[in-house]
């Protein structure tokens, strides 16, 4: 799976104003990366999520999913997007109408889907006798796993994250992120749009940068968060572990300033205050 | 000062103690951050604050007056306001202006001091350019300031509010946390507010912690915030300065526990090993 970008503008059209929200956008990403995009509060990162999963066309240029480009009113075959509130994207009568849908949609039946449901059901840690049950007589966190098992059904080839930790308790955090990372794991290509530079520094192997509508930055998470005047240049703020570390050498301290996550940068830290130099 | 005496809490279709055995002072000029994990009774505490629930034991007096008594109710709500998580949930008005003249409305003030508050709450919310658009045009951090305004416009004491920045995104929440720290300062009142991001906390003068219903910890974020191992075992993260503090403290630099800041994180490990 491949997915490109050739100079694609996004422009939202209403019949008062036109706004451009994404210019000449070009990358492309292959099979199994996991690509995290960040960017300041209307940069255009969700646009940009709409356009991966083909639910939007670029006004201008191409976007191709395998050298194909998609279909008006329908996704990328294989890809599936979660939404910042998944549980708002609920509509099945049941749990397993709820999560056969896209797969159904994929062509999938019988034996095959009834399997792929309750693979999901297991995914996303739910009893599998939740399939009869209604989805909108569960809880916040359990329509929330339905909704990402029924993404998942559908996603064979890549799952796209729109800001999936917002507003969601620690273990929630750490549930979702376990959970992209083995999808990941599994060879699906991983898209995940956040705010959270912490998270995107644990998380990523790539990250591509949106200010104003356009890149400003595609490449290594680490190479990007220790660069403090990159970073400042995006429009983002510090992790605040490499902030940390960028303090003590700008104070003297002889030590690389490396790391840009939290536990690498105590890592760094502590070989430092034990007398580990390194320039 | 808000003082609760040992109250405890329990929903009519439940047989479980919402809230048990909790007593606390809130002093006037007290900015207070309320965190727990979901169901741990933090809105369910904070409605007993200005008497929207009352303790199925235990007493809560404002200045005083019990908030079980039920002439007392319209003093206490004067003093106490309240802004709930969801301003949708109250935003009445058909433009923003009308929505915040609305309290002062309806305690029947004059024309010319209805005013007065209403341009006052426009300006201390930074609403002026869109005093005459009606409301559902208003972004989430828009929506949220409104809700505030209007409570701005009655001389409260204490501020409480229920989550006001779960709604938002971070520039957005970043506004309103301005808002309502600029609200401490120049009015001196009391700030009691729940929050799900630990960052918003360290603001704060104390930090409570509820669980399961009781009081897990309270003090300043320092101390609270100190240790990441007791606040994970409940399920919490800490602030990300906080807890790069505390893995530094178990790798063996105990003095530089309890940091909340870049800066005093930095200035502690330079004290560990100065450099010239």
């Amino acid at each position: 799976m491949q997915i490109e970008f050739k100079g694609a503008d996004y422009t939202y059209q209403s019949p008062t104003i036109s706004s451009l929200a994404l210019t000449n956008i070009d990358f492309s990403v292959k099979k199994g990366e996991f690509v995290a995009f960040i960017g300041p509060s209307g940069s255009g990162k969700s646009t940009l999520a709409m356009l991966l999963a083909g639910l939007f066309l670029p006004t201008v240029g191409e976007v191709l999913l395998n050298g194909e480009k998609a279909k008006k009113n329908s996704v990328f075959p294989g890809v599936g997007i979660v939404f910042q509130y998944p549980e708002q994207q609920l509509f099945g009568e049941t749990v397993f109408e709820e999560i056969a849908f896209s797969a159904k949609n994929h062509g999938m039946s019988g034996a095959e889907l009834e399997n792929t449901v309750y693979d999901a059901l297991r995914v996303v840690g739910l009893p599998l006798d939740f399939a009869t049950r209604s989805p909108f007589g569960l809880s916040g966190g359990e329509k929330r796993r339905v909704a990402i098992a029924s993404v998942l059904s559908g996603s064979r080839e890549a799952m796209i994250f729109d800001e999936p930790t917002a507003g969601v308790d620690l273990s929630g955090q750490r549930w979702l992120r376990e959970l992209a990372i083995r999808e990941n794991s599994l060879g699906k290509t991983i898209f995940w749009v956040s705010h959270n530079m912490e998270e995107v520094a644990k998380l990523a192997s790539r990250v591509i940068v949106l200010n104003d509508g356009q890149i400003a930055f595609d490449g290594d998470p680490q190479q990007l968060f220790s660069d403090g005047e990159k970073v400042a240049a995006c429009g983002l703020i510090m992790p605040k572990g490499a902030e940390f570390l960028q303090k003590i050498k700008a104070q003297g301290a002889n030590i690389a300033a490396a790391a840009v996550t939290l536990e690498g940068a105590a890592i760094e830290a502590a070989a430092w205050l034990r007398g580990d130099d390194r320039a | 000062m808000i003082k609760i005496e040992n109250i405890s809490h329990r929903y009519a279709d439940s047989d479980r103690k919402a809230l048990s055995g909790l007593s606390l002072n809130i002093e006037k000029g007290r900015f207070l951050a309320i965190i727990g994990p979901n169901g741990s009774g933090k809105s369910t505490f904070i409605r007993h604050l200005n008497g929207l629930f009352l303790p199925n034991e235990g007493k809560v007096t404002v200045d005083g007056l019990d908030t079980a008594d039920e002439k007392n109710l319209r003093p206490i709500r004067e003093k106490v306001a309240f802004v709930f998580q969801n301003p949708d949930n109250q935003i009445v008005a058909s433009s923003v202006e009308e929505d915040i003249a609305f309290g002062p409305e309806n305690l029947g003030l004059a024309p010319a001091e209805i005013d007065r508050r209403v341009e006052a709450a426009l300006a201390a919310c930074n609403l002026m350019a869109l005093r005459d658009k009606p409301p559902y045009l208003l972004s989430g951090g828009e929506k949220q300031r409104l809700a505030i305004a209007g409570a701005c416009t009655m001389d409260f004491d204490y501020l409480v509010l229920d989550e006001p920045t779960s709604m938002l995104d971070p520039l957005l929440r970043h506004q309103v946390i301005n808002l309502i720290c600029q609200l401490h300062e120049t009015r001196g009142c009391a700030i009691v507010f729940v929050t799900n991001i630990m960052e918003e906390a360290l603001l704060a003068d104390d930090v409570l912690i509820l669980r399961d219903g009781q009081f897990f910890a309270y003090g300043p974020p320092p101390e609270v915030f100190a240790d990441r191992l007791i606040l994970e075992e409940i399920g919490l993260g800490l602030p990300e300065i906080s807890y790069l503090s505390s893995l530094l403290a178990e790798a063996g630099y105990p003095s530089l526990r309890g940091a909340v800041s870049v800066d005093e994180l930095v200035n502690k490990t330079m004290e560990v090993r100065p450099c010239k």
